[in-house]
C-alpha cells in the first residue's frame, strides 16, 4: 500500500463525514448525535482596576453548551498502559460583529507582560493579516500562555466553537465573566490524562475576536492580570517569532 | 438557486445547469485543485472538467449532497493531474507534504503483486475515524482530504499550529496502527 492509495481512500468517505467539517449537518448511523444544553451564564463582578485597554464595546453576548452522548477512549499511553473514557462537549459563541469590522487586522493587540519562567515560541500573523497567534511556554513542560486576535469579518465559523473534554460525567465550568469591565466568556478545560488543563477567556470589541489562554492553574487574580495587560501596539514586528516550523514541531515531539 | 433546483436542470438536460454550477461552486472547486496543483491553470482546467463530468453522470445520479459530489470529483481529478506532473518531476506544495505525512501510515512500496482494494481500505478508514473525537476527526479531513495548509486549519479551529501538528503526528500514529491490526499494512 502506499501513501498515494491511502489518500485516493480517503476521498471516498462518506458524505457525512467529509460534511461534518463544512458544517453541513447530517446525521450518521450509528451515532446518537448532539444534546443541547442551554447556556448558564453567569456574570461574576470582579475587581475594577485600571483599564490598560481602551473603552471596547462588548460584543460578546453568550455561548451555547452542546454535550455529544458518546464516550470516547483515549488512546492508550505507551509509557503506562493507560487510557481513560472522555466526553466532547462544544461551546459556540455569540458575538456581534460591526458591519464594517475588518478583514484583516489593522490595530494589533499583544499581553506584553508575560512571566518570566515563559518563553516565546509562537508568534505569527496568518492568512494574510486575518488572524495572529502568539505563544508562550515552560519549556519542559505543558503550561503554555496563548493570544489569538481575528479580525472581525474574517473569522471562521469554527473558531467561534471552544471545544472541551471533560471525564464523562463533569459538568463542564464555562461562562460570562467580567474582567475590568470587559465582558467575554470563560471556558475552563481540565486536566485529562496527559493533556495540562487551560482556563480560555474570549472577549470582542466589535471589530475583533481575541483570546488569552492560560494555564488551568492560574488564579482569577492572575487571569485578570493578563486581561487587563492586553494592549494596542503601534508595531507587531518585535513580537513575532523567528522559528520555523520545524522548531515549532520539535518542541512537541 | 438552490441545489434541488441546480438538479433538476441537469435532470431535464438543461445547460444552464453548467453555469449555475460554476456560479453556486465554482470558486470551491477551485479552491480544491488549488490547494492540490498549486497552478491557477491547472486549477481552472480540473475545474471545467469537473462540471464536466458531473453533466455526464447527472442523471441517472442525483447527489444527495451536491456541493460534497463536486468536492469529491475535484479532488480525484486534481490528484491524478498532480500524479502525472510528478512522473515529471513537478510538483510541490501542500499535497507533496501531506503525502509525505500519509507515508508515515503505510508499509512500503507499491509491490505490483500487491492489489490493495481502495473500497476497503475506505471503508477501514471510516471506521477508523468512527473512533477519534470529532475536532481530530474534521481536523484530520480537513487536512487530508481538503489538502489545507495546517496554519489554515489552525486559524479555521481557533488553534496554535503546533496543537493542529500534534493532533495530526497523533491520528496518523492511531491510523497506521489500526491499519496494521487490518491487515492493510504490507
Amino acid at each position: 500500500m502506499t501513501n498515494e492509495k491511502l489518500f485516493e481512500a480517503i476521498g471516498d468517505l462518506d458524505d457525512a463525514m467529509i460534511g461534518e467539517t463544512e458544517g453541513i449537518q447530517e446525521r450518521r448511523n450509528g451515532h446518537l448525535g448532539w444534546k443541547m444544553t442551554l447556556i448558564a451564564a453567569v456574570v461574576a463582578g470582579l475587581a475594577i482596576t485600571a483599564v490598560a485597554t481602551p473603552q471596547i464595546r462588548n460584543a460578546l453576548k453568550g455561548g451555547k453548551l452542546e454535550t455529544e452522548d458518546t464516550v470516547w477512549l483515549s488512546p492508550t499511553n505507551p509509557i503506562d498502559g493507560t487510557s481513560y473514557e472522555m466526553r466532547h462537549h462544544e461551546i459556540r459563541l455569540d458575538v456581534e460583529f460591526n458591519e464594517d469590522a475588518p478583514e484583516s487586522i489593522e490595530n494589533y493587540y499583544i499581553p506584553p507582560e508575560i512571566p518570566d519562567e515563559y518563553t516565546q515560541y509562537l508568534g505569527h500573523i496568518m492568512k494574510d493579516g486575518m488572524f495572529t497567534q502568539f505563544g508562550w511556554i515552560v519549556e519542559g513542560t505543558d503550561r503554555d500562555i496563548c493570544f489569538y486576535q481575528w479580525a472581525g469579518n474574517s473569522v471562521p465559523s469554527e473558531a467561534l466553537v471552544v471545544d472541551i473534554t471533560t471525564e464523562p460525567d463533569a459538568v463542564p465550568k464555562h461562562g460570562l465573566r467580567t474582567i475590568n469591565g470587559i465582558e467575554g466568556y470563560l471556558v475552563e478545560e481540565p486536566t485529562l490524562g496527559n493533556n495540562y488543563g487551560e482556563r480560555k477567556f474570549y472577549w470582542s470589541d466589535g471589530d475583533y475576536l481575541f483570546c488569552l489562554q492560560v494555564p488551568c492553574d492560574f488564579t482569577d487574580a492572575q487571569l485578570e492580570e493578563m486581561v487587563t495587560s492586553v494592549q494596542l501596539v503601534e508595531d507587531i514586528k518585535p513580537y513575532l517569532s523567528t522559528m520555523t516550523e520545524q522548531e515549532i514541531k520539535d518542541i512537541f515531539r | 438557486m438552490n441545489d434541488d433546483q441546480i438538479l433538476d436542470l441537469y435532470f431535464a438536460r438543461d445547460e444552464r445547469a453548467i453555469r449555475e454550477t460554476n456560479e453556486t461552486y465554482g470558486a470551491y472547486c477551485m479552491q480544491v485543485a488549488e490547494r492540490i496543483l498549486c497552478d491557477r491553470q491547472d486549477a481552472e482546467e480540473m475545474v471545467n472538467d469537473t462540471l464536466l463530468r458531473a453533466w455526464h453522470t447527472i442523471p441517472p445520479k442525483r447527489p444527495v449532497v451536491f456541493k460534497l459530489y463536486l468536492a469529491k470529483i475535484v479532488r480525484n481529478l486534481a490528484f491524478s493531474r498532480y500524479r502525472a506532473r510528478a512522473a515529471e518531476k513537478r510538483g510541490g506544495g501542500e499535497l507533496t507534504l501531506a503525502l509525505e505525512e500519509l507515508s508515515e501510515c503505510v508499509g512500503g512500496g507499491d509491490d505490483p503483486q500487491e492489489r490493495v482494494d481502495v473500497k476497503e481500505l475506505t471503508v477501514a478508514i471510516q471506521r477508523f475515524l468512527d473512533t477519534v473525537s470529532p475536532r481530530d476527526r474534521k481536523i484530520f479531513i480537513r487536512r487530508y482530504f481538503f489538502v489545507e495548509s495546517t496554519a489554515d486549519i489552525a486559524s479555521r479551529f481557533g488553534l496554535k499550529e503546533s496543537n493542529v501538528l500534534m493532533i495530526l503526528v497523533r491520528v496518523r500514529k492511531k491510523l497506521k496502527g489500526y491499519l496494521i491490526k487490518e491487515g492493510f499494512w504490507l
